[in-house]
């Protein structure tokens, strides 16, 4: 057995993850004077090697597919090669199960940066009544900060990372501190026009991608393919925002390959470092810290909590309520393609622009009763994008005939289907958790997880809701909608399976009540005052809007608040 | 600016990549674009396309999976389904045969499926003609498809 390497160096904080909430905790902390020392599970990233911007489909010689891979699903659309290497859907010696008769997937970023490399850079504030929701409709629990606590987070965020939007005075949909918009593009103006037509709203987009030069990151050159990684830096990412200036303080110490297993408890019940698999050497090694903040995401930080029994917590670290794995969410995700034919004659044109929509739809319904509670927003996008492996696969089965004629309707149908994504609020239900495998360890000897997932009526009648409303864009539009669904099967009315839209959070809620939560309103832990979850973990409800601005605003608030206690001496 | 995309950018003389697409695009605004970009443009664009499918798998690719004979077949089937027109060029162009070929020495499914199609055809060709697929007459290809 070989022996346990301790680091002799006591450090202010350990961070565990380099997403969006660790790699602003490692940001606002090592600013404020602490010494911190970061662990990511993944290796370091290098946008110079890592990143296939700019690189056209015949460049590489699988156009996408990747070694071994199918040419119809390029890697389950997330694993794609163009794509910046940030993730996956399965990783080799790392499993988790699913409970018999629950459907969960797990996307997992072992990179610096996680998760921040890949999402489509939304970014949409929680509205006020988002915070109070049992308040509002007796469903969950209500929040133990208010929209104007985090307000102020919300600003600073925006005006430090770059968001494009523009000021709507929609109460679902807040407005924050924006760069100006990019313009429409012509298959969104068509969309524009539709949803005009029937009365919803279809306003700019707000993602977290810079049109205007921000602190030495340039704008955006409109190449499209933020999702591949941006070189230059001009679309969101932790490990290109967050982590550079971190390091500049020279606070920063990055570990990498580093697995944590197990948060080290003190005689006096306070946590004292981190334990971890060094991935390299397969070691085990220690390093110890006034603090401790898991920002791992959420299902990782639980197991993590989970991991972590000692005599003082024999059930997990920070989890005498029992809420840690519970009130599992993730978004309700259901999508649709609609044909415009008004396409087909449309010119070649100038389709680029951000990585991402330039219009949207925030819920709009808010001020009437309807057959499910809470909202979702619609993303959508389409038109002529940059042809890609597999594009014409659907029109092959529906073209008889080979030859001049497929060409000829290839050419017909491109950028004539656009789609529709609806996002919405899930609510939190006992069936939905997950929880130590009794029975298996990783790789690495850490016990893995367990999912059980269910959705409740409320979102599959939003999945139906969803439904009708892209149909009734598409067809307002005089086009046709593609996508059937019904009430039947595994996935009535399109909703995807649990994880699957990896919005995944509330499995360590913060509240006001600590035998029904994990955390208080900074993010930390009822039971540990130097533990903080900094991760969407957190999250009490999951509103419509993509968790990651809020996961931002409530890091940097948790971090603000650790700089203070201390200064205090209170950690 | 990186490598890469210098090499896109500056490729002759100074005149980059973008300059060539805004040109490229204010044409499309008109009615013909061919009729209304400079000369000068559409050579920078010519030159471009070259330059960039010195990087595309070239003309000597090796197949890794499928025989001589089978190769062929399977490329004159692509550009068959898939065929060069006035508008733009066929599959073969496109490199869609080594694609394939690639992707099938690495995927045991696309053995099964592509690799035993084609020996199937062959099969079919025999028995009815007496002939390869190859070496079938145009009326006979056009009917076994």
């Amino acid at each position: 057995m070989p022996q346990v390497i301790r680091s002799p160096k006591l450090y202010d904080v350990c961070i565990v993850g380099s997403g969006a909430g660790g790699g602003m905790a490692a940001k606002v902390l090592t600013e404020g004077g602490l010494s911190v020392v970061l662990l990511e599970a993944g290796p370091p990233l290098n946008p110079q090697e890592d990143f296939k911007e700019h690189v056209w489909p015949y460049e590489l010689s699988h156009r996408g597919a990747g070694v071994g891979g199918n040419a119809l699903k390029p890697g389950n659309g997330m694993e794609n090669e163009f794509l910046a290497p940030t993730g996956a859907w399965t990783i080799e010696g790392e499993p988790y199960t699913t409970a018999p008769g629950s459907k969960f997937r797990w996307f997992r970023s072992r990179i610096v940066g996680g998760r921040t490399n890949h999402w489509g850079r939304i970014a949409l504030r929680f509205s006020p009544v988002d915070f109070r929701s049992k308040t509002r409709d007796g469903l969950g629990d209500d929040w133990p900060i208010t929209y104007d606590d985090l307000s102020p987070y919300y600003d600073r965020v925006e005006s430090y990372i770059g968001v494009f939007g523009t000021k709507e005075n929609i109460p679902s949909a807040p407005d924050g501190i924006f760069q100006p918009p990019p313009k429409p593009r012509c298959s969104e103006v068509v969309l524009k026009r539709s949803c005009d037509k029937i009365g919803i709203p279809c306003i700019p987009a707000r993602l977290a991608v810079l049109t205007r030069p921000l602190n030495g990151r340039p704008a955006c050159h409109y190449c499209g393919q933020c999702g591949r990684g941006c070189r230059l830096g001009s679309n969101f990412s932790s490990s290109q925002v967050l982590i550079p200036p971190a390091q500049k303080t020279g606070r920063l110490t990055l570990i990498t390959g580093a697995m944590a297993r197990e948060i080290l408890v003190g005689k006096d019940g306070k946590a004292e470092g981190v334990s971890y698999v060094d991935k390299a050497t397969r070691s085990e090694k220690r390093v110890h810290a006034r603090a401790v903040v898991v920002a791992a995401s959420a299902c990782e930080s639980a197991r993590l909590l989970l991991n972590s029994k000692s005599p003082h917590f024999p059930q997990g670290i920070a989890n005498s309520s029992g809420a840690v794995g519970r009130n599992l969410m993730d978004s309700v995700g259901s999508e649709g393609t609609g044909y415009f034919p008004q396409m087909e004659k449309v010119p070649p044109h100038n389709h680029d622009g951000t990585g991402g929509m330039h219009v949207y739809v925030p819920w709009w319904k808010y001020d009437r009763q309807n057959d499910f509670p809470r909202g979702y927003h619609i993303e959508m996008g389409g038109g002529r994008d940059m042809p890609g492996i597999g594009m014409f696969h659907d029109l092959c089965d529906d073209v008889e005939g080979y030859g001049a004629s497929l060409k000829q309707a290839c050419r017909k149908s491109y950028g004539t289907g656009i789609g529709f994504a609806g996002r919405g609020e899930m609510i939190p239900n006992p069936d939905s958790y997950c929880e130590i495998d009794p029975d298996l360890v990783d790789q690495w000897g850490i016990p893995i997880l367990r999912f059980h997932f269910k959705w409740s009526d409320y979102e599959i009648k939003m999945a139906k809701d969803m439904q009708e409303t892209f149909r009734a864009i598409v067809e307002a539009a005089g086009g046709t909608y593609l996508t059937s669904t019904d009430s039947t099967g595994d996935n009535p009315y399109g909703i995807a399976d649990g994880g699957v839209i990896i919005h995944e959070v509330g499995t360590a809620r913060m509240g006001s009540n600590p035998t029904t939560s994990v955390l208080n309103g900074y993010c930390q832990a009822h039971d540990v005052k130097n533990l903080f979850v900094c991760d969407g973990a957190g999250l009490v409800t999951n509103p419509d809007k993509n968790p990651t601005l809020t996961i931002l605003a409530l890091s940097w608030r948790a971090s603000d608040h650790l700089l203070d206690e201390a200064k205090k001496g209170n950690l | 600016m990186t490598e890469q995309t210098k090499k896109l950018d500056n490729l002759t003389t100074g005149i980059s990549r973008r300059d060539i697409l805004r040109t490229l695009t204010m044409g499309a605004l008109g009615s013909s674009v061919l009729q209304i970009i400079p000369l000068q443009a559409a050579e920078h664009v010519h030159r471009m396309v070259t330059e960039e499918k010195t990087h595309a798998p070239g003309a000597k690719y090796k197949p890794k999976f499928f025989s001589a004979h089978q190769y062929q077949t399977l490329s004159v089937l692509c550009e068959t389904i898939f065929p060069k027109d006035d508008h733009s060029g066929g599959a073969i162009e496109a490199g869609v045969p080594e694609f394939i070929d690639l992707l099938t020495s690495e995927n045991r499914d696309y053995q099964v499926t592509i690799g035993g199609g084609l020996m199937w055809l062959d099969g079919q060709c025999a028995d009815r003609y007496n002939q390869t697929f190859l070496s079938a007459t145009p009326d006979q290809k056009s009917e076994i498809l």
